[in-house]
């Protein structure tokens, strides 16, 4: 090795091996062992190394570990859905509507904030809003519309889908915004001069042009529902059970760890595929707004 | 010719108190090619963007055709705009931003008349070629011409055009320049422009509006303003002007004779300046590119001859640019000399010396000091 090869290589080693160490020994090595142990066969009370797909076929046949993927999805896209129904207009308000730059950052910042605060504390909330004695409930009953406290808010997928939509909205709310504030505004009076009201200039430019904001915050609200275990156990009914409490229970009460580990593996393959997905439409609308 | 646009005592009063434009009138003729020209401040973007229905004015009225457009918000105006940054929609191919204002939700056009409009928009630029591209493919210059076919694919009563050379270089520009107005003597489209390049302004307007802090200082063809400017602030926007400030020591017969503490020049009175009395303080104006050097000692009647010490010289290529002193509080005159062979280098005045020079009196103008 010449000096000048020998400088380049402690350079490297100095910078780059503690991250590259990090990496290899709580991402890849994890990720190596879960998908080893996924192959193991459980030999109660405990499991042997093997090579066998038993457990992924019993992800895949028994209609319990299919029904909570399925029953997960179904959350994670209404989560999406109503973050995007209640994002989108926020940002677009923000970028659009208000007019000067401190009352946009102020709101913006009350959308973020949120973000600082503990995630417990804010799924916590909604037990207290939706509970029998809680905010809800007192309301209804002051009104009048109801006499008695109602149960029907909490524990239920309804409840489930409000917790988990309210503590992702700020990662909807982001990347939109972050998107309609590169519009340059000339495009919309370049629509308008053209003859397009204010709808048809919304889908024919402002739309498509912040559609990679659109396709990342629903990715990032989707991934983060389905993987969420929280929600379920404090606001989730006896039907509210997720894909992530059933790992949980595999490696805990259960005992599975080879199953939990199939089913883990299935979610990362999910969750990755959706990724990749995204990421292609996210480059099919890529736009050099210069 | 019947007059297309009318603004009648227009206003934009901008919350702060700013007043962008104070009152103006302004008629322009269909078929016109009119400039709008100031530096920038003085309200001729605001103006044109009120055209196009961007800004809704403060006060005033404009209309179109004899019509109110006054209220009437920007898509529901015959009015298309060139803007300066081109906006062209990034999203969409060349094809499609021209034929964007073709498939609006009230203008329904027929495919084939679509493509047929599309593709002579095109053709009238010369992009024909370049109809599937994007517009971060095309240069600075095909930028521009597609921004150009956008608009008058519309076909629009009036045609806006902001700034629309300012981001392209010297060369493009002068080029983009005689294309333009070729385009408007073709299509017979009423052109409003804003610029603050008077070369431009004079190169292809039919009349220039000469803007200064939001109210109109001259309306006129380029001729006009070049050689009958009404105000110092026209003599020096329009072509460098030297102004140079002394009191007026004779009159006679249109004519005044403005002392400069020592130096005595020669002008006509600008019509705005009649008015002057002998002692009254006043401006006399001179075009750099109207001086001349004089060796002998002649001495004409329509000849102002003067003095001035020569201080620097710069080499222009086409011409040499003199920094001199003038009379007893040397004021900063500049004189331009055609170097029309390379003899008149010899014939130069030394540096640091006093030399004469004469204009033609017609050609300096006297205005009365307070108009600055």
């Amino acid at each position: 090795m010449t000096p000048r090869q020998k400088r380049y290589w402690s350079g490297f080693v100095g910078v780059f091996g503690v991250p590259l160490v990090w990496t290899s020994l709580f991402l890849l090595i994890p990720y190596a062992v879960m998908l080893a142990v996924s192959f193991w066969t459980r030999k109660f009370p405990l499991f042997v190394p093997d090579f066998q797909f038993g457990n992924f076929r019993q992800v895949f046949t028994d209609p319990q570990y299919l029904e909570v993927l399925l029953r997960t999805g179904k959350i994670a896209a209404l989560v999406s859905v109503f973050a995007l129904a209640l994002g989108y207009p926020l940002a677009y308000f923000l970028i659009f509507i208000v007019r000067t730059a401190k009352v946009r950052n102020f709101l913006y910042m009350v959308v973020i904030v949120p973000l600082w605060v503990s995630y417990l504390l804010r799924a916590y909330v909604w037990k207290i809003i939706l509970g029998t004695g809680g905010v809800l409930n007192s309301f209804l009953m002051w009104t009048g519309i109801i006499d008695q406290p109602s149960g029907l808010f909490l524990y239920n997928q309804t409840a489930m889908v409000i917790t988990l939509t309210y503590i992702f909205i700020p990662f909807m709310v982001m990347p939109i915004y972050t998107a309609l504030e590169k519009i340059p505004p000339r495009l919309i009076e370049a629509s308008h001069d053209l003859g397009e009201g204010p709808f048809w200039t919304f889908l024919r430019v402002v739309l498509p042009l912040s559609w990679g904001g659109v396709v990342a915050g629903a990715t990032l609200t989707f991934c983060l529902a389905f993987g969420d275990f929280v929600a379920p156990s404090l606001v989730g009914g006896p039907d509210g059970m997720l894909v992530a409490n059933t790992v949980q229970t595999q490696f805990g009460a259960a005992l599975n760890w080879p199953l939990g580990s199939a089913l883990s593996t299935v979610i990362l393959l999910l969750v990755l595929t959706i990724i990749t997905i995204s990421e292609r439409s996210e480059r099919y609308g890529k736009i050099d707004l210069d | 010719m019947k007059t297309i646009i009318q603004l009648e005592n227009v206003s934009k009063i901008y919350s702060g108190g700013f007043k962008a434009v104070d009152g103006i009138d302004l008629g322009i003729l269909e078929g016109e090619f009119v400039t709008l020209l100031g530096p920038s401040g003085c309200g001729k973007t605001t103006t044109l963007r009120m055209l196009a229905g961007f800004e809704e004015p403060t006060r005033g009225r404009i209309s179109l055709d004899g019509q109110d457009i006054t209220d009437s918000p920007p898509y529901r105006r015959p009015i298309n705009t060139v803007f300066q940054d081109y906006a062209l929609f990034p999203h969409l191919s060349v094809l499609d931003n021209v034929a964007y204002g073709l498939r609006t939700g009230k203008r329904k056009l027929g495919q084939a008349l679509v493509a047929e409009r599309v593709k002579s928009a095109l053709g009238m630029v010369g992009l024909l070629g370049k109809a599937d591209n994007r517009p971060g493919q095309l240069s600075g210059g095909q930028r521009q011409r597609v921004a150009m076919a956008r608009a008058l694919a519309c076909q629009p009563r009036v045609l806006l055009l902001d700034e629309p050379l300012s981001a392209l270089d010297v060369k493009l520009r002068e080029k983009m320049q005689v294309e333009l107005k070729q385009l408007h003597q073709q299509l017979g489209i009423t052109f409003l422009m804003v610029t603050h390049d008077q070369k431009e302004a004079l190169v292809m307007s039919d009349r220039i509006v000469v803007m200064h802090d939001g109210k109109i200082a001259q309306i006129g063809t380029p001729e006009d303003l070049y050689d009958r400017p009404a105000s110092a602030y026209v003599a020096d926007f329009i072509g460098a002007s030297n102004l140079l400030h002394g009191k007026v020591s004779a009159l006679s017969d249109g004519f005044a004779e403005v002392d400069l503490d020592g130096a005595v020049l020669r002008g006509r009175l600008a019509d705005s300046a009649r008015g002057l009395a002998v002692g009254d303080a006043a401006v006399i104006s001179l075009r750099p590119e109207r001086v001349q050097r004089v060796t002998g000692s002649e001495s004409k009647e329509s000849l102002s001859v003067f003095e001035a010490r020569v201080m620097n010289r710069h080499f222009h290529g086409y011409d040499v640019r003199l920094d001199a002193k003038i009379g007893g509080r040397y004021q900063d005159l500049a004189i331009d000399l055609r170097r029309d062979s390379i003899a008149m280098v010899d014939s130069l005045p030394p540096m640091g010396e006093v030399a004469r020079f004469a204009m033609a009196a017609a050609d300096a103008l006297v205005f009365a000091e307070d108009q600055q």
